[in-house]
């Protein structure tokens, strides 16, 4: 982790220095040619201007004007033979394309940097003069320039890399703390806390860690009170019944009838037993928001009406007035709803309809095509094994259910239609029963 | 008496019910597994089908839901170790008539068992007299609901149930008298059955009906009971 954010860092100022410092660099050195070239030029023209009287009388001319000392000036009467100064024998290119009448010039012309000017009389060239400098001080001052930049670059991505460290040491320590925690709730640690890290995404997961250790705790530990509760409590009513039953057998002339009754009373109250236990057991609060049907409706509606829409198949909405409260999560019975809208609009075939409804006190809602549906009638598969066909997304929608205390069933194999059942709240249930006798 | 089926695995609760049963004087079949309880449901008709949801073999809900395709006549009851009331939603939605929570008594069953075969003791109209309610007409003789001429596929306790209601049209009925007409004076425990029915009861209606037609509708009074409102007009 760790590494990564550093060498990501690192790569990115790279990138960034390379795409800005490769041009930058390339314009210096053109720049620094530039320049020499120019000041070869402007001493070749003042040598050019120097002479061209003399050569315009046909007289020898004076010598040429000294320059600077690194620059050597020569000037030729024709091509063919160097006339006075510096410079080579016999005219090089340069010299050779200055005598057509234009200012000519030569980058590397064995290790020098050349430029020829002509001297003209009216149009006829009557001489050129040649000034050239040794290329490798242009090439030193590029390669200076260059060796500096390089190494602001360099300093640039140094810094990249300490500042990506840092950050990544800050970014890493609470999610290595997070992933430590995690792996020890998963050892069993319940009472396992997340401190704050101050980033906001990693805390809120952290929080979420919190919550659910806070949950499985709580959840275990009514589990095991449960287990220990229920074998104690359970145990000496047991007792009773058998030893009662055995006497009972034991003591001829006894009357089984009466030992019968006593052991049927027995076993009322091993079953009250067990129902305090369950109910004492049972998960005590979870917030209690009522599912809004009508916004959930709304967005399946404005989700996959276009969806149908475009394979030219209609949605049709059918809600029920006074349908029962639930308290499922909205985010999972979405869920359901989609995986099952997405099975009827993959698998299933013509219009579609999502029934919303009450089956007597439990909130329902029907997904219905007029596809040929499930050719086994043998409901949902009830395993992982079932991956082809409409296999996965359903088994994953039915655990959803089931998770939110609810179940999802293939009410009708064909055409197909597929129900989620969900409990009713009592409080917003139609028909409660006023006399209390509902079977919990 | 009457044809029972017991489809249970357990054999001390199988054997105890197959013997208390036949000793009140009715036809018991035992059948251990789901596939051999749809196969006896083939052969033979049945008058109530008592059928335990966790079974070995086949998915208890889906034997439901093929029973009742089998045996369209028959009352059928479930038994679920599970207290989860949805559960017992998803067997009654699955076609089951009514349901038991195990531990049971005996006499609890067998209080089920009677309420289910007796004839429900709705008043009937004097002389069989066909009933108008909007577009819908109750026939007391043929036991059939129509609406526009469209025969509604009720289930023999759904008829009783809006007979029931139909017979005090506009008035309240509590819970305990629908039970008590429509079932059993002496009804045991969850009265959820009720609802279920209502629900289907409802269900039915608006599905038979064309959206112009005028149906009676099934009112809930909350902690009271239920109300048959005539269409107006």
């Amino acid at each position: 982790m760790r590494r990564r954010i550093v060498v990501l860092a690192v790569l990115a100022a790279t990138l960034a220095t390379s795409l800005f410092g490769v041009p930058l660099a390339y314009g210096v050195a053109q720049f620094y040619l530039d320049d020499e070239r120019g000041e070869l030029e402007r001493v070749a023209d003042v040598a050019a201007i120097a002479v061209a009287a003399d050569l315009a009388r046909g007289d020898q001319p004076a010598d040429l004007p000294a320059g600077a000392s690194d620059i050597d000036l020569a000037l030729y009467r024709s091509a063919a033979q160097r006339a006075s100064g510096k410079g080579p024998m016999h005219g090089d290119r340069p010299v050779i394309r200055a005598f057509r009448g234009t200012v000519a010039s030569e980058n590397d012309l064995n290790g020098q940097l050349v430029v020829a000017v002509p001297v003209t009389d009216g149009d006829v060239v009557t001489g050129v003069v040649r000034a050239a400098s040794n290329y490798s001080g242009v090439r030193q001052r590029i390669a200076g320039t260059w060796a500096a930049m390089l190494g602001l670059g360099a300093l640039a991505i140094g810094a990249t890399w300490l500042l990506a460290r840092r950050q990544a040491r800050r970014l890493a320590a609470p999610l290595e703390t997070l992933s430590r925690s995690a792996a020890q709730l998963g050892g069993g640690n319940f009472g396992v806390r997340t401190a704050p890290s101050g980033i906001p995404e990693i805390d809120a997961a952290g929080r979420s860690l919190d919550t659910t250790a806070a949950r499985l705790g709580a959840m275990v530990a009514r589990e095991r009170a449960f287990s220990a509760d229920a074998s104690h409590q359970l145990r000496t009513p047991l007792t009773g019944l058998r030893l009662g039953l055995e006497t009972a057998l034991d003591s001829p002339g006894a009357d089984l009838r009466v030992a019968a009754t006593a052991a049927i009373d027995a076993a009322d109250r091993l079953e009250q037993t067990i129902e305090d236990l369950l109910s004492l057991a049972r998960e005590p609060d979870r917030e209690q928001i009522p599912l809004e049907v009508d916004d959930l409706v709304r967005e399946v509606e404005q989700t996959w009406r276009t969806v149908l829409a475009a394979q030219h198949r209609e949605l049709r909405l059918e809600v029920a007035p006074d349908t029962p409260v639930s308290t499922a999560a909205p985010a999972a019975v979405r869920q359901v709803i989609a995986v099952l809208l997405d099975n009827a609009a993959r698998h299933g075939g013509g219009s579609v309809t999502l029934t919303v409804r009450d089956a007597g006190g439990a909130l329902a809602f029907d997904v219905a095509d007029e596809g040929p549906g499930v050719d086994d009638a043998e409901s949902l598969p009830r395993r992982k094994d079932g991956t082809r066909g409409p296999g996965i997304g359903l088994i994953l929608a039915r655990d959803l259910a089931e998770a939110e205390g609810g179940r999802l069933r293939v009410s009708r194999p064909a055409p197909p239609v597929f129900t989620l059942l969900l409990p009713g709240t009592a409080a917003g249930r139609t028909g409660t029963n006023p006399d209390g006798t509902g079977q919990s | 008496m009457a044809d029972l089926l017991v489809v249970e695995d357990d054999e001390t609760i199988g054997a105890a019910l197959t013997a208390g049963l036949q000793s009140h004087g009715h036809a018991v079949t035992w059948r251990r597994t789901g596939t051999e309880a749809l196969d006896a449901a083939q052969r033979q008709t049945f008058d109530l089908v008592l059928l335990d949801l966790g079974l070995p073999d086949l998915d208890g809900v889906e034997v439901c839901r093929r029973l009742r395709l089998a045996q369209a006549g028959a009352v059928l009851v479930i038994l679920t170790a599970r207290s989860d009331e949805i559960d017992v939603v998803v067997g009654l939605e699955a076609g089951a008539d009514d349901y038991l929570t195990k531990p049971f008594r005996f006499g609890e069953l067998l209080a089920r068992v009677r309420a289910h075969l007796r004839r429900s003791a709705v008043p009937q109209p004097a002389g069989n007299a066909e009933q108008a309610l909007g577009d819908l007409l109750l026939d007391p003789a043929a036991r059939r609901v129509t609406i526009d001429g469209v025969e509604v596929p009720l289930r023999p306790k759904e008829y009783d149930l809006l007979a029931r209601l139909a017979a005090e049209p506009g008035a309240a009925v509590s819970r305990e008298d629908l039970m008590a007409d429509v079932w059993d004076t002496h009804w045991f425990g969850s009265t959820k059955t009720l609802d279920v029915h209502v629900a289907a009861l409802r269900r039915k209606l608006a599905a038979a009906a064309e959206p112009e037609r005028a149906v009676p509708e099934i009112v809930t009074l909350r902690g009271h009971g239920y109300r048959l409102e005539s269409p107006s007009g």
